[in-house]
Formats: C-alpha cells, sequence, structure tokens
C-alpha cells in the first residue's frame, strides 16, 4: 500500500502539490488526473524521490520512503514517462537491462529476464533485442519503455503520461496490454494522465487534482455517477458520461438469458467481452434493439437489449 | 561485397595517404615535375631537412598542442555545465573565446620575447586556437542529450557518476569528436606560420619558399598541409560515425 500524508511541495511561494492525503492499495491502479500544471507530475516525483516534499511523508508498505537512499529507492520503483526516453546509444536489450545491471544481477538473470520480458509485450527477441531505439516505431518504443521499467520485477510502477505521443489506435492497444500485464503481475501502478478517457479505461481508482489539491479520489463509476460540482463534474463531461459509464463494463455483466427474446438467424452478435458501449454502438448501427450475445467459442450465451443499457446510463436521482 | 564496402568506405583516404606518401618519399621523382616551378639555379626540392621529419614535426606539434587544449577545454566545459559549476560558464566561454580572437601571429610575436625562439611559441598559439571549438563542441554535445533521457535514467536509479559514464558523455562524444576535428584541422594549417619562428614543420618549406621566390617549394610544402589536414579530417569523420547513435 501507498500513502501520501499530507503532502506539500512549493516552489518559491507557489504550492505546487498542497497538502494531498491519497491511499492506493496493492495491485490498484491509480490515476492521477488533471489539467497541466495541476500538481499531478510532481506528485508522482516525489514517491520516488526525484522531487523532495516541502512537507509531508510518503509510505511505502508503512515505510517512509525517506529511509533509504534515493538511487536504491528508484531501483525498486518501475519509471515509464512520456517520450519514453530509452538510451539511443544502446540497444533494446541493453536498455531493458539497465536497472539488473544497477542491482548486479548475473548475465544469465537478465538474459533470461529480457527474454521473458519481450515475450510478455509480444515482441520477438530476435528481431528487436539489438535494435537500437531509432529504429524502432512510436507504439514499440513505449513498450520497451514499460519492459524497462519492469525488468527489476518491482512491486511499484510509476507512470507519466506514457502514452500521450502515440497515435489513438496504437495509444488504445497499448493500455489493455497494460492492463493485462497489470493484473497478471499484480502489481500497483500510479499512472498520471490527462485524458480522462485513460484514467476511466485503465484505473480501478481515479484522483482527480486541481491547483495543487485533490479534489476527489473514487472508482471511475463512482466518479461517473456523483462528480463533485464544479471542475470535476467539468472534467467527467456532462452528457457524455453517460456512454463512459457504459464503457465500463463488459456486457458479461448485464446480459440476459438468450431464451427471454425471439433471436433468429438475422440477429446481430456480439462478443461477451464486449463493453456495454460497444454493444449500443452496435444497435444503433444495425438498428436492432436485441443483440445475440457469443461467448469465446462462439456459441450464443446470452442477449442484450437496448432497454436495459438504456437505463444503465441513466442519469442519477 | 565486404571488400567494396570497405574500399567505398577508406577509398577516399587511402588516396589521399598515397599522393602523401609519394609527396614526403618519393621527392626526388618530383624533381622533374616542380622544376618549371622553381627559379633557374635553384633548387627544385628543398633539402634543408628530409620531408619526412618535418611532417613528423609538424604533426607533432599539433598533437602536443591539440591533445593539451582537448584535456582542458573538455574538462572546463564538463565542470561549467554540472550545477556546481554553472557560474563559471560566462567566464570560461570568454577565456576560450579571448583564445580563438588573438590572431596566432600576434601570439607568436607576444610569446617569444617570453619563452624564445622554437617550438614553444607555437604550441601556446596552437594550444589556445584550438581551446575554443573543443569547449564549445563539448558544451553542445551535453547539451544536446534529451531531457526525457536524462529524466528517465534518474528515474531509473543511476547515481551522478552513472549518468554521466554511461549516458551523457556516450551520447555526447559525437559531437565533442567533432570539436577535436575542427581543432586539428585549423591548426595543422596555423602551425606553418610557426617558422616564422624557427618551430620546425612544413611551414619552413612554404616560407623559405617565399622567402626565395621559389613557388616550388611553396606548392610542395602546401600539398603536403593540405593532404593532411585532408586525411585527419577524414579519419576522425569516421570517428564520430563509429560513436554516432542513430
Amino acid at each position: 500500500m501507498i500513502e501520501l500524508n499530507n503532502l506539500t511541495r512549493s516552489f518559491g511561494d507557489h504550492k505546487a502539490v498542497d497538502n494531498l492525503n491519497l491511499k492506493v492499495e496493492t495491485g490498484e491502479i491509480c490515476a492521477l488526473i488533471g489539467t497541466s500544471g495541476c500538481g499531478k507530475s510532481t506528485t508522482l516525483k516525489m514517491i520516488n524521490r526525484l522531487i523532495e516534499p516541502s512537507s509531508g511523508t510518503v509510505l511505502i508498505d508503512g515505510e517512509d520512503i525517506r529511509n533509504q537512499p534515493p538511487e536504491q529507492l528508484r531501483r525498486k520503483i518501475g519509471y515509464a514517462i512520456q517520450g519514453v526516453g530509452l538510451f539511443p546509444h544502446r540497444s533494446v536489450y541493453e536498455n531493458i537491462a539497465t536497472v539488473p545491471r544497477l542491482l548486479g544481477w548475473s548475465s544469465e538473470q537478465i538474459d533470461a529476464r529480457v527474454h521473458e520480458l519481450l515475450d510478455l509485450l509480444k515482441m520477438d527477441f530476435d528481431s528487436f533485442a539489438h535494435r537500437k531505439p531509432s529504429r524502432l516505431s512510436g507504439g514499440e518504443q513505449q513498450r520497451i519503455g514499460v519492459a524497462r521499467a519492469l525488468a527489476a520485477k518491482p512491486d511499484l510502477m510509476l507512470m507519466d503520461e506514457p502514452f500521450g505521443a502515440l497515435d489513438p489506435l496504437t495509444r488504445e492497444r497499448l493500455q489493455l496490454e497494460l492492463k493485462q500485464i497489470q493484473k497478471l503481475l499484480g502489481i500497483t501502478i500510479i499512472l498520471v494522465t490527462h485524458d480522462i478517457e485513460e484514467a476511466i479505461r485503465l484505473a480501478d481508482r481515479i484522483a482527480v487534482m486541481d491547483g495543487g489539491k485533490l479534489l476527489q479520489q473514487a472508482t471511475p463509476e463512482e466518479l461517473l455517477r456523483n462528480p463533485r460540482e464544479g471542475f470535476v463534474s467539468n472534467l467527467v463531461g456532462g452528457e457524455e458520461r453517460a456512454l463512459r459509464l457504459l464503457s465500463l463494463r463488459s456486457i458479461s455483466d448485464l446480459m440476459e438469458p438468450a431464451e427471454c427474446f425471439e433471436l433468429n438467424a438475422a440477429t446481430p452478435s456480439i462478443e461477451a467481452s464486449a463493453t456495454l458501449r460497444d454493444a449500443l454502438a452496435r444497435q444503433i448501427w444495425q438498428q436492432s434493439p436485441v443483440l445475440r450475445v457469443t461467448g469465446e467459442n462462439g456459441d450464443t450465451c446470452g442477449a442484450i437489449s437496448m432497454e436495459r443499457l438504456l437505463s444503465l446510463g441513466q442519469r442519477p436521482e | 561485397m565486404k571488400f567494396q564496402q570497405q574500399l567505398r568506405n577508406w577509398g577516399g583516404s587511402l588516396v589521399i595517404l598515397c599522393l602523401l606518401l609519394y609527396l614526403t618519399l618519393g621527392a626526388d621523382s618530383l624533381e622533374p615535375l616542380l622544376r618549371p616551378l622553381a627559379p633557374e639555379n635553384a633548387p627544385a626540392i628543398y633539402a634543408r631537412n628530409s620531408f619526412i621529419d618535418l611532417v613528423g614535426w609538424h604533426l607533432l606539434l599539433v598533437l602536443i598542442a591539440i591533445s593539451t587544449a582537448a584535456v582542458i577545454a573538455i574538462l572546463a566545459a564538463l565542470f561549467v555545465s554540472r550545477p556546481a559549476g554553472a557560474d563559471f560558464l560566462p567566464l570560461a566561454r570568454s577565456l576560450a573565446n579571448l583564445g580563438q580572437t588573438l590572431p596566432p601571429v600576434a601570439v607568436l610575436a607576444l610569446a617569444v620575447p617570453a619563452v624564445g625562439f622554437g617550438s614553444w611559441p607555437t604550441l601556446i598559439a596552437l594550444f589556445l586556437y584550438g581551446l575554443l571549438p573543443i569547449f564549445e563542441n563539448t558544451l553542445a554535445g551535453l547539451g544536446s542529450v534529451p531531457t526525457t533521457v536524462k529524466d528517465a535514467a534518474r528515474g531509473l536509479g543511476m547515481s551522478p557518476l552513472q549518468r554521466f559514464w554511461q549516458v551523457e558523455l556516450p551520447l555526447a562524444l559525437p559531437l565533442i569528436i567533432t570539436g577535436i576535428r575542427l581543432s586539428v584541422i585549423i591548426s595543422i594549417g596555423t602551425a606553418t606560420i610557426g617558422s616564422t619562428v624557427a618551430a620546425k614543420g612544413l611551414g619552413e618549406v612554404i616560407i623559405a619558399g617565399i622567402l626565395t621566390d621559389n613557388l616550388a617549394f611553396v606548392l610542395h610544402g602546401g600539398l603536403i598541409v593540405a593532404l593532411m589536414a585532408m586525411l585527419l579530417d577524414g579519419l576522425f569523420v569516421k570517428l564520430e560515425r563509429r560513436f554516432a547513435t542513430a
């Protein structure tokens, strides 16, 4: 568990972060969101001591991070940033091996770890390991950035707008991959973003910041249903909130038994793992109020009606 | 394939080297070629010192002056690029500029009363003249390391020394080499005027040619100097490419 207690950082008279309190449970993804200059990056950098707080403490699993030298602390915490910052003079292999080398792993251990990570990111070892970063696409560079952050098996990873510079398609694919990897490894991630869609898609908990203050922290669903007046409710979007709420859940959560509807061969179908937003989009597109829901093997496992979708997205009383 | 590639890489330098060796070692066979340029009854080939000796002295002067300049300029640039030394940047910069602004001839004239005739005045002039390109290029090289790369190095837990040796220096190296190359090329040419104060080098052939109105000497000495500069330029460019990242 990561605890930020009364964390404050001033630059001159300006309080970049003002008395911030936040708890992130182990195994969670927490998104710090806000406009530029709201203090979210400063907050993130205080967790690995790139910036020292003016006052307040950061505890990781109950231990004050000031109890160890900053370099040692940082080697235990994964760190991935916008623009990636891969070392251009080193190969993909050497980039990934950076922290394990700093920690003095044996070359066999490092070799095994690099293989493992490239495997995890679905990148072929032979074709990628010995390339220089300049010969990678933006998405590939970002993947290697994540691999480098994960190399020494950290329990915690800090990410500062890691997907900010990517095109929308690549961004979405990497977000999904990240979520899968995070689930698989069970690590805690604290992610800085200004993109509410990204926060909703990835995070278990969203912390909204403005002017150095934490305005609200909640699960994505709670944040969409009950945003605090003002900045937060503007951020989560007025009317579009309904669609964002739908995007939080998968069809399998809400589908009904297929027998409740009269499905025929012409009824369009959708996979159970898709989101409710996808389902509504398909209903509109196909002009079909009911969709057949199919499982992984393609068999019908239920049905979903437009009526049910509409009721879920409704404005809270 | 491999041979062809090697030939393309090194062919130019090889041709220059052969020409250089011919002009230095094959002086006797050059006689008929240079004869028409020399005045009657005067020798067409400079004979007071062997050319190979002169080339050696010339290169030695440049080597000593520029390696000293490189060590000092690089250390100074490193120092002023650290937070602790940032205050000294303007001072270091104006000193390096001063070295470049003083014409080498003036430096020679000033240095002779202080250190006497011989190689010392030339070494001082070349040293001062060589500082600026290396200093400025080292600063530019260190400044060209992308912020994201430096941030990442810090965030991954590299110590300041590790960041310097493993990230900043390797990335700045190509530009530092460019600076050294510029200084070497400039000083190969500039070293010729050292002969006016009795430094050994190819300048003495050219100056003897000017004094005796012997165009053959001037051309012979000038060609060797030019070829040396071209050869070293080519070799340094290869070195830069070798350390380039992209």
